[in-house]
């Protein structure tokens, strides 16, 4: 079975949250906020696009818990990547 | 909103240069003067309401334009094109029948013709609009994989059933059913015709109706995505609000068909009571869709 990419696992989580919106709304942050078309991007870019998930998502409801807990999932992809640092 | 503002001018400019109703004059021993004041208190909460309607529907008609190349935009295109027929449904209504009404009024012999075109037209554009909404419903349940249960289906068939029989019983009660051929009837049209072409399609519109607001409030609630969902709760219950309010107006209007007097009585009570409904529905509409609206945006 083909391994998903970063740009996929990004847009799965964000399912949960936005429903059929979040393909359109993950690659309107990499786009706008990073420059870069949504299949280029990077376990390096994902710290940055965190921060600016939290910032758009913020503006879409009150609920802190949510977005926690959105966000929480979301750097858990980033996890792998520290490992792969320290095992280097 | 021109188009609205277009309409509504016009619809307050014909209520008002049209002449009086005599029986209605009478009736409640009103001056010319006087009974068109009436009618513009009468009218001016309806104009309102469209306001409502033509809100609603511009809110979701950007909803619909905003998302149109992704794989539900055609579903909220259709949604959007149901719920503008409805809206633009509501003045075009009123204008003609202030018109044949008006014809009716200066030349008796037009007043079966008024009634019957009244009645036809009550029935055909909420017919085209439920259509189009219960075709959008049903792919968005299915895009979703949604499917309704057989308890609900049972409910919705009890339901569409009684409301059928009560309808049933409420229009043949002003019909001569001696002769089918007769139309000696306050719908001056034979018996066969009134259960042809209004009683059938009515039950068919009501129920194609009152399937796609269910729908839309299955989809609403079940639909995957926790903050899109929220967003989305509104929508489903405001389609469903104008759906069942739309149905409730014919129901009642169609019982008893209109004259095209004004009318001071428990109807105009029960038909401003269903309009704040189907107000309420294009409010929730509206605000789903600039919710929505704001996902798309950030």
């Amino acid at each position: 079975m083909t391994e998903l990419s970063l740009y996929d696992r990004v847009v799965r989580i964000t399912h949960v949250y936005l429903g059929p919106a979040a393909d359109r709304f993950i690659a309107r942050q990499v786009q706008n906020h990073l420059h870069k078309e949504p299949q280029d991007l990077s376990k390096d870019d994902l710290k940055s696009l965190i921060d600016w998930i939290r910032v758009a998502v913020s503006l879409l409801t009150e609920d802190s818990d949510i977005i926690e807990e959105y966000t929480a999932q979301l750097e858990q992809l980033v996890v792998p990547a520290k490992k792969e640092a320290h095992g280097n | 909103m021109s188009h609205y503002f277009l309409l509504t001018s016009t619809y307050i400019l014909l209520a008002m240069v049209l002449p009086a109703n005599k029986v209605a004059q009478s009736a409640y021993h009103l001056s010319s003067l006087q009974y068109h004041i009436l009618l513009l208190l009468v009218i001016l909460p309806v104009v309102g309401i469209w306001y409502a309607a033509f809100y609603g529907f511009t809110k979701l008609h950007d909803y619909a334009q905003a998302i149109q190349s992704s794989k539900e935009g055609e579903h909220f295109k259709d949604l959007a094109r149901g719920c503008g027929w409805l809206a633009y449904g509501l003045p075009a209504t009123a204008i003609t029948s202030i018109l044949v009404n008006s014809v009716a009024n200066s030349y008796p012999r037009y007043h079966s013709t008024a009634v019957i075109i009244n009645n036809y037209l009550h029935l055909i554009l909420p017919l085209i609009a439920f259509t189009i909404l219960s075709k959008c419903a049903r792919n968005l349940t299915d895009q979703a994989n949604l499917r309704l249960s057989l308890g609900r289906a049972r409910s919705i068939i009890i339901l569409f059933a009684s409301l059928g029989v009560i309808y049933c019983y409420l229009i043949f009660e002003n019909i001569d059913l001696i002769s089918l051929a007769s139309s000696n009837n306050a719908y001056f049209l034979p018996v066969w015709l009134v259960v042809l072409s209004l009683v059938i399609p009515f039950l068919y519109s009501w129920f194609v109706g009152l399937l796609a607001a269910y729908e839309m409030v299955l989809f609403s609630q079940k639909s995957k995505g926790l903050l899109y969902r929220r967003s989305l709760r509104g929508l489903g219950y405001g389609i469903a609000a104008v759906i069942v309010s739309s149905c409730a107006l014919q129901y009642v209007t169609s019982i008893v068909p209109r004259t095209g007097l004004l009318s001071l009585s428990s109807v105009l009570v029960a038909i401003y009571a269903i309009q704040i409904i189907a107000a309420i529905g294009y409010t929730l509409i509206a605000i789903s869709a600039v919710r929505l609206k704001r996902i798309e945006e950030v």
